[in-house]
C-alpha cells in the first residue's frame, strides 16, 4: 500500500516518515504559547448623544450671544450731558440763536443716528452740541 | 455569554492556526480578535450547518489572505519570530526546529500551508477542510501531499536521525 499522506510506499495506512513528522509538528503545535486574550463585543454605536451634544453647545452660544450686554458708548451720553448742562447755564444770558432750529436739528441726528462705542459718533456729538453752545455764548457776549 | 464561551473554547484554535499562517505572533494575536470580532457581527448568521470550529477556521482563513496580501504588498521581508512566542518550557522540540518549521511553513504557498496546518497540525479531516477552503478534497489531498514533500525536504537536517 501506499502512505494516505506523502503516497510512499508504505505497510501501513501511514508511513514511518510522517508518523515521524506527525509526531514533531503536534510538538510544535504544542509549544506554541497562546496568549492570554480577552474579547470585548462591539457596542452598539449610538449618536443620539453626539445630538444633545451639539444642541447643548449651540444652546450654550445662542445664550452667551444674547445675554451679552453691549457696553455703553463711551462718551455719547456723557459728552450729550455735558453739553446738555452746558447750554442749560448759557440758555438765560443768551439771545435767540440763529439757526437753532437747525442746530437741534443737527444735535439731534447726531444722537439719533450715533452707533454705540463709535469715537465718530461721540465726534459728532460733541460738534453739534458744541456749535449750540459757542453760539449761545457769543450771543451773550455780543 | 454564550458567545464569550465561544471565544474561550475556540481561541487556541485560531491563534494557533493564524500564528502557523502568518509565522507572527503579534499579527496572530491581532487576527484572533478580527476573527471574533467578525463572527460576533455574523453570529445570527451561523446556522450551525458545521461546527463552530469549522465556521471560525473558515473566517479566520479569510481575515489571514487578507493580511498576507496587504502583508505582501508593502512588506517584502519575512516576519520575525518575537521572543516568548513559543512556550520557553517546551522541552520535546528544541527551539531551532521551532524556528525551522515556522520559516518552512512560510515557503508554502497559501493552500499548502492551509491544508497542512489544519490537516497535520489541527487534525481536521478532509471534509471539515473543505467547509473551511471551498476546494475538493481531491485537490486538498494534492496540495498535502507537495506540502509533507516540500516540508520533508526543507527539515531533512533535522528529522534525519530521529
Amino acid at each position: 500500500m501506499t502512505c494516505t499522506e506523502c503516497r510512499s510506499p508504505s505497510a501501513t495506512e501511514i508511513c514511518a516518515d510522517c508518523a515521524r513528522e506527525n509526531a514533531m509538528f503536534a510538538a510544535w503545535r504544542d509549544s506554541i504559547e497562546v496568549p492570554a486574550m480577552t474579547f470585548h463585543s462591539p457596542r452598539p454605536r449610538n449618536t443620539w448623544w453626539l445630538a444633545a451634544a451639539a444642541a447643548a453647545v449651540i444652546a450654550v452660544v445662542i445664550g452667551v450671544v444674547s445675554l451679552r450686554r453691549v457696553p455703553p458708548a463711551p462718551g455719547t451720553p456723557d459728552a450729550a450731558a455735558h453739553y446738555r448742562r452746558a447750554i442749560a447755564r448759557a440758555a438765560p444770558h443768551a439771545a435767540s440763536i440763529p439757526f437753532a432750529a437747525e442746530l437741534d436739528a443737527a444735535i439731534r441726528n447726531a444722537e439719533r443716528t450715533a452707533e454705540p462705542g463709535d469715537p465718530i459718533a461721540v465726534a459728532h456729538v460733541v460738534a453739534a452740541y458744541d456749535a449750540k453752545l459757542q453760539l449761545m455764548r457769543r450771543t451773550a457776549h455780543d | 455569554m454564550q458567545f464569550q464561551l465561544l471565544f474561550e473554547e475556540h481561541r487556541a484554535l485560531v491563534y494557533r492556526f493564524v500564528y502557523a499562517m502568518t509565522g507572527d505572533a503579534d499579527a496572530a494575536a491581532e487576527l484572533t480578535q478580527e476573527t471574533f470580532f467578525r463572527a460576533f457581527k455574523a453570529r445570527e448568521a451561523f446556522e450551525a450547518r458545521s461546527a463552530a470550529s469549522t465556521w471560525l477556521c473558515g473566517i479566520a482563513r479569510n481575515a489571514t489572505l487578507n493580511h498576507l496580501r496587504t502583508r505582501g504588498r508593502f512588506m517584502a521581508v519575512e516576519p520575525q519570530e518575537r521572543a516568548g512566542s513559543d512556550r520557553a518550557d517546551a522541552a520535546l522540540i528544541g527551539g531551532e526546529l521551532r524556528g525551522a518549521i515556522r520559516a518552512a511553513l512560510q515557503r508554502l504557498d497559501v493552500d499548502k500551508r492551509t491544508v497542512f496546518i489544519l490537516k497535520v497540525i489541527e487534525e481536521k479531516s478532509y471534509e471539515e477542510i473543505a467547509a473551511i477552503t471551498g476546494s475538493a478534497i481531491a485537490k486538498l489531498k494534492t496540495d498535502l501531499h507537495r506540502a509533507r514533500l516540500q516540508l520533508r525536504e526543507a527539515l531533512r537536517g533535522y528529522t534525519e536521525g530521529r
